[in-house]
């Protein structure tokens, strides 16, 4: 899949989204709950306006039933009623009786200030005459809203359960303001409340307010409960979130903290496809870069390998140089074929220490430094001099050679060993190692002698030289991998260069990275030549 | 790979290695003990007790220091790394044991 930053938008607008989505849920959540508690905050608040009933019941009552006992008398009416009119309690302004059946004759006593009759009507309140005709046996006090003059009044009418000969009105004032303070109470505690008598809140029948100018600000709750014959609506608003500043917090809450996530998720996206890209970028220059470093490698190798061996009559001869395991570069494996003279050839394998481009430029000037000495001085008077070499002292390497001087008439040949491992000698469906001196690798010491062993050659022999790269596997002795080069050196067939393909196949470790050379001699018998 | 070095005496030290000594680890380690080898006078002793493993980098960069020292010891040596030692025809170099 192909990076893009097209996904840091994707992942703001995801965050975006779902942050906002959340916001609106909380939201909505604490306002319909404050709602809720707004509303049952109103209904207790007008339960509590109902409450007073009962004090306006009872001295209307108990008026009513007195003036049935006494046929209203005034004397005695008056007296009762003085206790209600007037101070200290001053619950009412005006109490007046009324005989039923008579009321356009106007109150039968009055206590206390004149009733506010309105003179459009008759001079009667209307809700005297819905009392008059009440069904029977049921009592019933019936509330007129504001009356219409001069002073806010509210009026009540009672009528009894039995079926009497008088009513009684009584009216209570309010303060001229409507303007109030509501008593210290869990029922108040804030809230605004404004307080109407009948069955919607309209301005002209407001009874109280806490707050000056209305409406109430805030989201409002409106209860209605019966008052009498009438109805008190009851509007409040919070002061404060009833259900307290968190759920009210929560949506803008939600909000930032979503919007820092989305912040630092779009950051760390952004950040990734940025360090994804520039790694891909580096990957692909690195792989660009190693394939051409590894061809560079090949070609170099294959350039300081003998691109063509001599031809000799009587011997086949071959070559074989394995990089290793695949990405491998160049190594300091090698080996030469070098006709000295018509009689004389000279076998050459190789191994100089460390990989890349320096052992292998080391390698090629020890192997032309062979080259120029080796037809001048045998082996074990040239390989000393090698070690002087700087292109190997300087850099700390050091090179291991192993030379077989071929005597083609003699049939014989000189190993000189200098720290390498022995060459393999097969023949007669046997193989051995020819075990010589080993002198120091190349480049230990200038000052030190080699040991050259002579070997008489078995007619129809093969000699192998081989580097390291052969044998070793890690964790495995020397030992066990010259034996199971021996074992593989027996078991190959076929011709020279299929042998050591056989032997490169069965010997060398699967998981082997190291470079391996091996050069092969085979001494053509009589007959098959 | 890791390292200890001890003076064992007056310009005589001793080096633990432990760990896997290959051509990086080598190059590592030759830049290193730079500063100790140069302070060798008398004898360095490489004790590879400890060694599993050490390819022809790892041997060749001892052979390196044996031409900067009066005499190397390499001490301890597990059969695997004596057999590599002997091959390459070193013994006498690195007075291996």
């Amino acid at each position: 899949m192909r990076w893009s930053y097209g996904w840091v938008w994707v992942v703001i607008v995801v965050g975006v989204l779902v942050t906002s989505g959340l916001a609106l849920v909380s939201a909505h959540l604490a306002s319909s709950n404050e709602q809720h508690l707004l509303k049952l905050r109103s209904r207790e608040v007008a339960s509590a306006y109902t409450s007073v009933l009962p004090d306006i019941e009872t001295p209307l009552s108990g008026a009513v039933a007195l003036a049935d006992i006494t046929g209203a008398d005034p004397a005695k009416v008056t007296q009762f009623a003085d206790t209600y009119v007037g101070p200290p309690r001053s619950q009412f302004v005006s109490m007046s009786v009324w005989r039923v059946g008579h009321l356009d004759q106007g109150p039968v006593v009055v206590v206390g200030g004149p009733p506010e009759l309105p003179e459009e009507r008759g001079g009667v309140l209307p809700i005297l005459r819905v009392a008059e005709h009440r069904h029977s046996g049921q009592s019933m006090l019936t509330v007129r809203g504001l009356l219409g003059g001069g002073e806010r009044r509210i009026a009540y009418v009672f009528a009894g359960s039995r079926p009497g000969q008088f009513l009684v009105e009584a009216e209570q004032a309010l303060s001229g303001s409507t303007f109030t303070r509501l008593p210290a109470s869990p029922a108040y505690s804030n809230i605004n409340v404004a307080a109407y008598i009948g069955h919607r809140a309209v301005a002209s029948r407001l009874l109280a307010s806490t707050v000056k100018h209305l409406p109430l600000p805030g989201p409002r709750a409106t209860a209605v409960v019966p008052f009498g014959s009438n109805a008190i609506t009851v509007v409040i608003s919070a002061r404060q979130p009833l259900g307290g500043p968190l759920p009210e917090a929560m949506p803008w809450v939600i909000a930032i903290v979503g919007v820092l996530l989305t912040i630092g998720a779009s950051v760390l996206t952004f950040r990734l496809i940025w360090g994804g890209s520039r790694a891909q970028t580096l990957a692909a220059e690195n792989r660009r870069l190693f394939a051409e470093q590894h061809a560079i490698a090949q070609s170099l190798q294959r350039a300081l390998l003998p691109d063509e061996l001599p031809k000799i009559e009587g011997l086949r001869l071959a070559g074989l140089y394995d990089a290793g395991a695949p990405g491998i570069d160049v190594g300091g494996d090698w080996y030469d074929m070098l006709r000295l003279s018509p009689r004389r050839l000279l076998l050459v394998v190789g191994d100089v220490s460390g990989r890349g481009i320096r052992a292998a430029t080391a390698m090629a000037s020890v192997r032309s430094a062979i080259q120029y000495a080796a037809q001048v001085d045998p082996p074990e008077d040239f390989l000393p001099t090698l070690s002087a070499l700087r292109s190997l002292r300087e850099q700390g390497q050091l090179a291991t050679v192993l030379c077989v001087l071929i005597d083609l008439q003699d049939m014989r040949m000189d190993v000189t060993s200098a720290g390498h491992l022995p060459p393999l000698l097969v023949h007669d469906g046997r193989a051995e190692f020819l075990q010589t001196e080993v002198g120091l690798p190349i480049g230990v010491d200038t000052d030190c002698t080699y040991v050259s062993s002579s070997f008489a050659v078995p007619d129809g022999a093969c000699l192998f030289g081989f580097t390291d790269g052969l044998i070793e596997r890690h964790g495995e002795s020397l030992d066990d991998g010259l034996e199971r080069l021996r074992q593989a050196a027996v078991q190959a067939s076929g011709d020279l260069e299929q042998m050591m393909a056989q032997i490169l196949e069965h010997s060398r470790g699967p998981e082997s990275v190291d470079d391996t050379a091996i050069a092969g001699v085979q001494w053509v018998t009589a007959t098959d030549r | 790979m890791s390292h200890t070095i001890t003076e064992i005496g007056h310009g005589s030290f001793e080096l633990r290695l432990a760990g896997e000594l290959d051509l990086a680890t080598a190059d590592e380690l030759r830049v290193s003990l730079e500063e100790t080898v140069a302070a060798v006078t008398d004898k360095l002793v490489v004790d590879i007790s400890e060694l599993s493993f050490a390819d022809t980098s790892g041997i060749a960069l001892w052979v390196s220091w044996s031409q900067r020292v009066p005499r190397i010891e390499i001490r301890n040596a597990p059969p695997m790394i004596l057999r590599a030692i002997q091959a390459m025809g070193l013994t006498k170099r690195l007075n291996p044991s």
